[in-house]
């Protein structure tokens, strides 16, 4: 198969062909200052305000159509739109011989005074633009808390949000074009699966850019090359990069191989492949474990679960990353293959320390083997941040339980933000087993709590705070459970 | 008729399609240069040496320059004493003191790990607390009194005594501080800011480099938001790029990161305020003393100003018949506070709030009812402390067609009921008010001039001081100039503001730029409008030019009122004749007769005497109230705002549409400062939350679950352009009702103490307060 020296990627319909190190560039940067396209605004360069919001289409739907969904554009380096096609707020305005229209987006900007400074309003008309495009294709309507969900990734600091939630409200999804419907060509398509069929290979300066389209090429990549940096969504180092606190010479992306986009389940587990974005897995995992669905809900911004990958955020092992004390309760594994090689580790021994994994430099974490909880099992998630939304964690919970004659017969207890990881309690877990399911029982873990962690104080929270929270974390827990137990309920 | 509809903003369909161009958005010029900006490294010392040799160095780096290239490195608004680069002592960590002209962002970065700089570092001052024992004062204003509030102190049955505080408010304008110079001939520098202050930026350009005023023009087409931070704080660093600009003679850009702009530009005053307050069985307040302390950090600014809002708004809506008001702004080693959408004026209203809050919770009755008692009166009763009284006042029926709309005495009961189960959740709920005054307390400021060229196809491109930063004051304008003219608005175009059309304009600030510049507009209309009708009166008559003789001139004795403008024509309403709109342009250019001017407006009637407590320091007070509903989960401190409602009295609205989400906006901004939005310093006193990362303002899941807002009907403010009222500033202290709700919640679990919270009222600060009545 033939190598591929350049990016080819299609924006506002127009074809477009990047070499050199100008992949490198974030994709707001290449708008802005490349294109002349400078409706898509950087407010904060690190995907926290959704100014830079454009549609992305990565993938083709299982209607054989594109998917657009919304990305940050400022955080997302031009190798990683290979084949795509982004339209910018630029090009949602339809201009045919029938003239200029405005997007139905924008129209209702116009009219409820969706704009005043017009700053963030690219990005807030582009992130309402994925909104129809989802809520349309999935024949649902918008309710007032859809399309809240749906901005939730893009700050404001004029309106006070109501014009723009009346906006949003005032949408006629049946006379909306969509875009997947507006941008839908058959040749493109074809072009597309093409492009995305031919590995890309850049090098220059002392850099490379990696898009394997195989599995195989992509493990003799990473055994050739121990330092080559894998990049999933590139939101986390998209943000440490334009902080100008890390370079990313050598980069490596996964997501032209198919069976890394695996999600499947049997009756004891779900296996979720590497490339797999947040939102997809929120998407899939509601019908199996609903109060890991509601955790995600509020994880990020549906920007940033759009371009981040689940195993991203478990292989970042940040102490306080929201999908992992979850995973730690339910002994998830991860899959780690090398070109030689193949292994399971179980989470909790996945985390060495700080930021430091049981990885070797050859290896590639491919899957996520995540068991499901039995019938019996109550399972709660908590999280507490500065802002409930798009927000990092101060302290995460994680607490599943089974109750048999009012006695605790099984409990596996986690905490993030405590610690360097997110932290098993085995001791207090094997401590509360076979004790009474009663309040007195979780005030007199709480109050033991101290001998257990000692948070820190950062910007987030006071370590008093922290310390708190995990105390009260424990008593929410047993008041939920009970309220359920005694409900019958799951 | 133009006015009062609900037209779309100016910038509408440019700002949906992403053609609006704010600075950042030019264009690069072949050989533009882009200018960074690195700040000093400690919060207080003497810098001994910068050596740039290294940076210089680097390919791509043309230049670096520090305070000593500039001809004039000191200005300020008030007092001119902040250095535009760190001179050699350092006011706070990250004060600007190199600036490196570099050909890309790349090089510039690491062009500023190259320059190091040798310096002695001081102990720094960095709260009030600090500054207060160090005696480090920035100024101390005339105490405003009235009674004898000492006496009443004494004989008041019940006292208490305690000190409000609030921390600070980033601006987080979207638009970080940007300019771009390009260099003209003869040093002539054309700037393009995005300043609420064309003038001031023009000045302090023109004062750093020794040009003239007139060499400099600064223009502004729109902002990213302002909300008071590019008041005083755009001016400087425009005068970065102009630096740039004029040395190498290449057109300059300086647009900041946020993480930078955040570091490097001043906020809201943080406020320590003490307090002692006497009242009676009732709740009525006796007597009242006050000791506001703001934080006004290393420099002047406009800190003096703002201490005075302060001290104007500490009586809220409440008649304070025994009082005495003093205020100090304390200097410490942080960025410069500025002006901040309130102006200090929140920081004292919340002040009074929360008294009231407390002497709720003291006497165990329902805070409205001390609100409603103590509310400044219609016939009596309404004096303020700084001697104006409160005229046309409408309180009174705001806060009861509130209380009744708002649905207040059932949500009291419901909040009652909710809070005696134990079910984790807390609800409290609160009513707060606002009494805005509205006019510059700087009384030169209160000054505007306009612009009007009308073409003859019947269009018509208007200019004033007024900088549009999404307020939609150029929508009011154009629908102003649209009424004079019987046109409709889309004929009206608001241009760009820029200082050689526009002189000594004043900010657009302190709510007041429509009322200003509006009102300059209607006058500058008006007088084209009356020439204009002259000739549609010797039309109507029959009189025509010929080659001999032009039309008379403007005759004060005729009487043209029989003629109206409407729909584009000029009516003869006795007659029943009309003729077109462009028609009379017509005639009036072939007879020489003016279709532009230009007109000056000041705001009436102002003048305060701060050593006699006299005059009347505001020309009208924009006013309403706000109901809010909270629920706080009791395990984490974490709060939800389930209802708002606000009514607000705007007079006459020009722009309902406009009004409103200017409520909207201002509200959830207030609520967010006693919120969410806390700025953290790390010991040194750098600030650690730089980003919408660390440093959270309200999202779109944070604005009240129910939020209704409603404008009261009021035809009585004739001392404003079509008797409007100013509403940029006024509903952000409705944001209070939040925090003062809080505190009516913690009050159900506080054990008959009096809950005692500070602001911002983050989550932490929630759940420690709560635990602390375990």
């Amino acid at each position: 198969m033939e190598n591929r020296q350049k990016i080819i990627t299609t924006i506002n319909s127009k074809r477009i062909e990047i070499d050199g190190e100008r992949a490198f560039m974030p994709l707001a940067t290449f708008l802005r200052e490349e294109r002349c396209l400078t409706g898509t605004k950087v407010v904060c360069a690190e995907g926290d305000c959704g100014a830079c919001t454009v549609l992305l289409a990565r993938d083709i739907g299982a209607d054989g159509k594109l998917t657009f969904k919304a990305v940050n554009s400022c955080i997302m380096p031009l190798y990683l739109i290979d084949g795509a096609h982004v339209v910018s707020v630029e090009g949602l305005k339809k201009d045919d011989n029938q003239g200029e229209s405005l997007h139905p987006v924008q129209q209702a900007m116009i009219e409820n005074h969706g704009a005043q400074c017009g700053y963030c309003t690219p990005g807030f008309v582009c992130a309402m633009t994925a909104m129809v495009e989802k809520i349309k294709s999935e024949n649902k309507t918008i309710t007032e808390k859809k399309a809240k969900n749906y901005l939730t990734g893009n700050l404001c600091r004029c309106t006070g949000y109501q014009p723009i939630i009346k906006a949003a409200m005032s949408l006629d999804l049946d006379k909306l074009e969509l875009l997947k419907d507006r941008h839908h060509n058959p040749n493109w398509l074809l072009e597309m699966k093409k492009i995305k069929s031919t590995p890309v290979v850049m090098n220059f300066n002392q850099k490379t850019i990696f898009l394997p389209v195989t599995m195989k090429q992509a493990l003799e990549a990473k055994s050739l090359n121990n330092d080559i940096r894998l990049v999933g969504g590139s939101t986390d180092i998209g943000v440490v990069v334009n902080k100008g606190r890390l370079e990313t010479p050598k980069a490596m992306a996964l997501y032209h191989i198919d069976e890394l986009k695996i999600m499947s389940h049997d009756n004891s587990e779900i296996r979720i492949g590497a490339c797999v974005t947040l939102s997809e897995f929120e998407d899939y995992i509601e019908k199996f474990i609903l109060e890991l669905k509601s955790i995600l809900h509020i994880f990020a911004s549906p920007q940033i679960k759009n371009q981040a990958t689940l195993i991203g955020n478990v292989v970042n092992a940040s102490p306080i990353a929201d999908t992992i004390p979850y995973f730690l309760v339910s002994d998830t594994k991860v899959v780690l293959k090398s070109i030689h090689n193949e292994r399971e580790v179980l989470l909790k021994d996945f985390y060495l320390g700080y930021k430091t994994l049981d990885i070797k430099p050859d290896e590639i974490v491919t899957c996520l083997k995540i068991p499901r909880l039995s019938a019996l099992e109550k399972l709660r998630l908590y999280k507490v941040s500065m802002r409930k939304d798009l927000d990092i964690s101060a302290v995460t919970f994680a607490g599943t339980i089974e109750v048999e004659n009012l006695k605790i017969k099984m409990v596996r207890l986690a905490l993030g933000g405590v610690a360097a990881t997110v932290i098993r309690l085995s001791q207090l877990e094997s401590q509360l087993i076979g004790s009474d399911f009663k309040r007195e029982t979780f005030q007199n873990i709480a109050k033991q709590l101290p001998q257990h962690i000692s948070p820190l104080s950062d910007l987030r929270a006071s370590k008093e705070y922290r310390m708190k929270l995990c105390q009260n974390f424990f008593l929410k827990f047993f008041d939920e459970v009970s309220v359920d137990l005694s409900n019958g309920g799951y | 008729m133009s006015v009062g509809k609900n037209i779309e903003h100016d910038s509408a369909y440019t700002h949906v399609t992403g053609e609006s161009l704010f600075v950042d958005d030019r264009p690069m010029l072949k050989n533009e240069i882009l200018v960074g900006v690195l700040g000093a490294p400690v919060s207080s010392g003497v810098i001994k040496n910068i050596d740039v040799t290294k940076a210089l160095a680097l390919e791509g780096i043309l230049a670096i320059y520090t305070a000593k290239d500039f001809p004039q490195n000191k200005w300020g608004t008030i007092v001119q004493e902040q250095p535009i680069l760190v001179d050699d002592v350092i006011g706070y960590i990250d004060e600007p003191m190199c600036l490196i002209a570099g050909i890309n962002n790349e090089v510039i970065k690491r062009a500023k790990k190259l320059i190091e700089v040798q310096f002695v570092e001081q102990p720094a001052i960095l709260n009030i607390d600090e500054a207060i024992k160090a005696d480090k004062y920035i100024c101390k204003a005339i105490a405003f009194k009235q009674g004898d509030a000492d006496l009443a102190l004494k004989n008041s049955p019940h006292v208490l005594r305690g000190a409000f505080e609030c921390g600070g408010q980033e601006h987080f304008y979207m638009e970080s501080q940007a300019s771009i110079v390009y260099p003209l001939e003869n040093g002539q520098l054309e700037v393009h800011s995005s300043s609420q202050h064309p003038t001031e930026t023009q000045h302090v350009v023109a004062h750093a480099l020794h040009l003239d005023f007139s060499q400099v023009v600064c223009v502004v087409k729109r902002m990213g938001g302002g909300f008071g931070g590019k008041e005083s704080q755009a001016a400087h660093f425009a005068a970065m790029a102009a630096l740039v600009a004029h040395k190498l003679k290449r057109p300059a850009r300086l647009a900041l990161s946020k993480d930078d702009d955040m570091v490097m530009t001043g906020k809201r005053h943080p406020c320590k305020n003490f307090y002692e307050v006497g009242f009676d069985n009732q709740g009525k307040i006796l007597a009242f003393k006050a000791q506001i302390y703001v934080n006004g950090g290393a420099y002047t600014d406009l800190t003096p100003s703002i201490l005075d809002r302060a001290m104007f708004h500490i009586d809220g809506c409440y008649f304070l018949e025994n009082c005495h008001i003093e205020g100090r702004a304390v200097r410490t080693n942080q960025h410069s506070n500025t002006a901040f959408r309130g102006f200090g004026g929140p920081q004292g209203n919340m002040t009074m709030e929360s008294v009231i809050e407390d002497i709720a919770n003291f006497l165990k009755f329902d805070s409205f009812k001390i609100r409603r008692l103590n509310l400044y009166g219609i016939d009596s009763r309404n004096m303020t402390p700084y001697g104006q009284m409160v005229d046309n006042n409408v309180l009174p029926e705001i806060f009861d067609k509130l209380h009744k709309s708002s649905e207040y005495e059932k949500l009291s009961m419901e909040v009652l009921a909710f809070n005696q189960e134990q079910k984790g959740k807390l609800r409290g709920l609160s009513m707060t008010g606002c009494k805005f005054g509205i006019a510059f307390t700087a009384r030169h400021l209160n000054q505007g001039n306009a612009l009007v060229n009308v073409h003859i196809d019947g269009t018509i491109q208007v200019s004033t001081g007024a900088t549009e930063m999404g307020q939609g004051v150029n929508t009011k304008i154009q629908q102003i100039t649209a009424m004079a003219f019987g046109i409709d608005p889309k004929k009206v175009k608001v241009m760009a503001t820029s200082t050689e059309k526009n002189h000594n304009t004043s900010p657009t600030a302190a709510s007041s730029g429509t009322d200003i510049n509006g009102a300059a507009a209607l006058v500058a209309c008006e007088k084209i409008v009356a020439r204009l009708k002259m000739v549609a009166h010797y039309h109507f008559q029959g009189i025509v030019s010929n080659d001999l003789q032009e039309l008379p001139e403007f005759d004060a004795a005729i009487d043209t009122d029989y003629i109206k403008l409407l729909d584009e024509k000029f009516i003869d309403s006795q007659k029943q004749k009309e003729i077109g709109f462009v028609d009379i342009l017509k005639i009036a250019y072939f007879n020489r007769i003016s279709l532009g001017d230009y007109a000056f407006y000041k705001t009436p009637g102002l003048g305060f005497d701060k050593k006699s407590l006299s005059g009347k320091a505001f020309n009208y007070y924009t006013n309403g109230a706000a109901v809010s509903l909270v629920e706080i989960d009791e395990y984490s401190g974490e709060l939800k705002i389930l209802r708002t409602d606000i009514l607000m009295d705007l007079g006459r609205s020009i722009n309902p549409g406009i009004d409103i989400g200017q409520v909207s906006g201002a509200f959830v901004q207030g609520m967010g400062w006693v919120s969410t939005e806390n700025l953290f310093y790390h010991q040194s006193g750098k600030l650690l939350s730089h980003s919408p990362t660390t440093y959270k303002i309200p999202n779109v899941q944070d604005t009240p679950r129910v939020f209704n807002i409603e404008l009261l009907e009021n035809h009585s403010n004739v001392q404003n352009v079509l008797r409007s009222k100013a509403v940029g500033e006024p509903p952000l202290l409705l944001g209070a009702s939040v925090w003062t709700a809080i505190k009516n919640a913690l009050s159900y679990r506080s054990k008959g103490k009096l809950p005692h919270l500070s602001s911002p009222a983050t989550h932490e600060v929630i759940l420690m307060e709560l635990s602390s009545y375990e």
